[in-house]
């Protein structure tokens, strides 16, 4: 292990470098209206669909059901509003010379961690709201599985092409000095 | 290492290869088989006109046999004639196909695996079927049928000895910590030979058929019985033999089901010993070596540094026996993408029904350096059991509880009470859970009845996830999940200091020791 060229060999075993005090980067501002946009538009469809029960069905009980459905209707666009921007801000992701790490999750929450030297490949997603709002989602991949192993959401395109070309570059270098001295 | 015969052999398969003659055989073996998987309904017609021609029908059965014999044949020998290989400097080519040419190309640095079939009408001419197994996507894997048995051995040694020296020194480390306290000569070392015996243990105790037999006694359980009148012919008859006993009748019933179930497991024994009969694991120069099979002789070659982990195994049957199923897991080439763990791909090897002290000792040859027993499994928390429980049985229970009491009558709710009441379930559930490390390796022990113990080297994680419930944060608790190439290890409720650590360590291993993980 002598030669690998490896750069972070200050670190001795006794101290690990640690993972949970990293500082996370925080996503595009936007990020939260993308949310609510498409959260209110699924909603919009249920209210719709719930509206046309509840106007044009002969069924009393089903009127009846369908009035009473309004309200959670109503709530569950209320507390989007309010918890879209919570959710927005609660992730994000962090870089590290050898990994990259993503946070998730409110109440349940998730950090995922990734070496470069695991990558098998990068995408650049966005879907048609994203591309209004002009942003882009970054997803990487490891022999772990078919899905997706880390997914980040919401970045600039300038800010997600330098991400992944970055992401690439460690991953290329981690790849050649393994191919040089992995013995 | 290179020896002359090796090179000289070598040197006659870099110009374009035919197959041995006797190959038209296992040319016509796929082609029925492809018949048999695809064209079935294609035949339909032909078996419609056959059946209705009346008088003439045997000249047209015969005619259509004939004829189809003659495709066969032609198909068999063309594709043979077709079907040419040679390797080069680092890759294999391959040209292939009738209608439609297929030339692949295949570098031996993607190359996961040769594994020699011997298939029984191969056997009088000694030839074997070699498979290419490449990492990727299944679909590149190559058959080549019909090669005379020392020329695969030697293309075999000539492709992981130009992948090797390719990629310099990078099987080596293996052999270094490995091999040099066991056998640092050039001769195979016998790890495992299976006697007769024990593939009789393992057919007992390979656990899907006491799964199907429990469904099935539940299934009968099911069953009213006297809808079906073909039944009653049945319980008529049964009842004469039984002189209208109904605890008769029900010996009768009850030894037929346990007739049904010993032929069941009789049949499993004796796919037991087909598969695995003369089940021999060798190992040579960090690779390991199985050769097993009755009828058609199975030869797979795995390098050490292909194995993501090692499975432990012990369903329940395999309790009583006191045996062990291994499993030496590689990359999951020969499964779809996107579905993991469990399934015994092609990628698998298996070693049937072992001791106790085998399994331990094996795990020190893989990895060695790591001393670890089953009393050293560290417990998940105890709030597990709580939380599935409360947050996972009893939401569930409380739907159909619901919807049963409002539909029929409150007693209903009754419902409620079966999640208390799988308790000890869930608690042997939490109890099965185990984890423990040394910094550089992993043992993750899941389990309900049986248990399921994985063995695998931080460094070949591919990612590692920490997640935290409003409840496991208020003690200190985290779920890890630990991604290996195939297949993924959940911690639930482990320490949350241990689940950094773990996560921390395994990173550390990943970045800092830079060695290839497949």
């Amino acid at each position: 292990m002598g030669e690998t060229g490896f750069t972070n060999e200050a670190i001795g075993e006794a101290s690990l470098p640690r993972a949970q005090t990293l500082a996370y980067e925080g996503l595009a501002p936007t990020y939260a209206r993308t949310m609510i946009i498409e959260w209110l538009v699924a909603w919009a469809i249920v209210t719709a669909v719930n509206s046309g029960l509840h106007f044009f069905t002969p069924n009393e009980t089903l009127a009846f059901i369908t009035l009473w459905l309004f309200i959670p209707l109503f709530l569950i666009a209320l507390s989007v509003l309010i918890w879209a921007p919570l959710v927005a801000r609660s992730r994000g992701f962090a870089l590290r010379e050898h990994d990259i790490h993503y946070k998730s999750g409110l109440i349940w929450r998730k950090t995922v961690s990734l070496p470069f030297n695991r990558i098998q490949h990068v995408e650049l997603e966005s879907g048609p709201l994203e591309r209004l709002f002009k942003l882009t989602t970054l997803k990487f991949f490891t022999a772990g599985g078919g899905s997706t192993d880390m997914k980040i959401p919401a970045l600039t395109f300038t800010r997600a092409t330098t991400l992944r070309s970055y992401v690439l570059e460690q991953a290329g270098m981690a790849e050649a000095s393994l191919e040089d001295t992995a013995a | 290492m290179s020896t002359p015969a090796i090179s000289g052999t070598i040197a006659r398969v870099e110009q374009w290869q035919r197959l041995a003659p006797a190959a038209i055989i296992y040319f016509i073996v796929k082609i029925v088989g492809q018949v048999m998987k695809q064209g079935m309904q294609g035949l339909l017609p032909i078996f419609v006109i056959a059946v209705s021609a009346g008088e003439g029908r045997w000249f047209i059965i015969s005619a259509i046999a004939t004829a189809g014999a003659a495709v066969l044949i032609t198909g068999a020998f063309v594709s043979y004639m077709k079907f040419r290989f040679r390797i080069n400097e680092d890759q294999f080519l391959i040209q292939s196909g009738v209608f439609k040419r297929k030339r692949l190309t295949l570098g031996f640095d993607r190359i996961q695996n040769v594994a020699f079939k011997q298939p029984v009408y191969f056997r009088p001419f000694g030839l074997v079927v070699m498979v290419i197994e490449s990492a990727g996507s299944s679909g590149e894997e190559v058959s080549l049928g019909g090669i005379p048995r020392p020329l695969a051995e030697n293309i075999r040694a000539a492709v992981f000895e130009r992948k090797s020296s390719h990629h310099a020194t990078l099987t080596e480390p293996q052999s270094k910590n490995g091999a040099a306290a066991t056998d640092p000569t050039e001769i195979a070392e016998e790890i495992i030979h299976q006697p007769i015996a024990e593939l009789v243990r393992y057919g007992l105790s390979n656990s899907q058929i006491w799964v199907f037999a429990g469904i099935a006694a539940g299934a009968l359980g099911q069953i009213e019985w006297d809808d079906f009148w073909v039944l009653s012919n049945v319980r008529e008859w049964l009842d004469q033999i039984s002189g209208q006993s109904r605890l008769a009748a029900f010996a009768l019933v009850f030894g037929g089901f346990i007739g049904g179930f010993l032929l069941l497991l009789g049949v499993s024994v004796i796919g037991a010993i087909v598969n695995y009969y003369d089940y021999h694991l060798t190992r040579t120069h960090g690779r390991f070596h199985r050769t097993n099979g009755l009828f058609s002789k199975h030869e797979t070659s795995l390098p050490e540094v292909k194995i993501q982990s090692l499975v432990i195994r012990q369903g329940w049957p395999a309790r009583l026996l006191k045996r062990f199923h291994l499993q030496l897991k590689q990359v999951g080439f020969g499964r779809q993408p996107g579905q993991q763990g469990g399934g015994q791909g092609g990628s698998t090897v298996l070693i049937p029904s072992v001791t106790d002290g085998f399994a331990k000792n094996f795990s020190k040859i893989i990895y060695s350096g790591f001393n670890w027993s089953a009393g050293d499994l560290k417990e998940i928390d105890r709030a597990f059991t709580r939380k599935t429980i409360f947050w996972i049985m009893l939401p569930i229970a409380t739907i159909p509880a619901t919807t049963l009491s409002i539909a029929f009558d409150i007693k209903a709710l009754v419902v409620l009470l079966i999640p208390f009441a799988l308790t000890p379930g869930v608690m042997l559930r939490r109890a099965r859970y185990g984890y423990a490390s040394d910094g550089e390796h992993g043992i993750v022990r899941s389990g309900f009845f049986g248990y399921k113990l994985t063995l695998f080297a931080f460094y070949k994680v591919q990612s590692v996830e920490l997640q935290q419930s409003p409840g496991q944060r208020r003690k200190s608790l985290a779920t890890l999940t630990v991604k290996l190439a195939g297949s993924s290890l959940t911690i639930p409720y482990m320490g949350l200091q241990e689940a950094e650590n773990w996560r921390d360590a395994i990173l550390f291993q990943i970045e800092s020791r830079n060695k290839k993980w497949m």
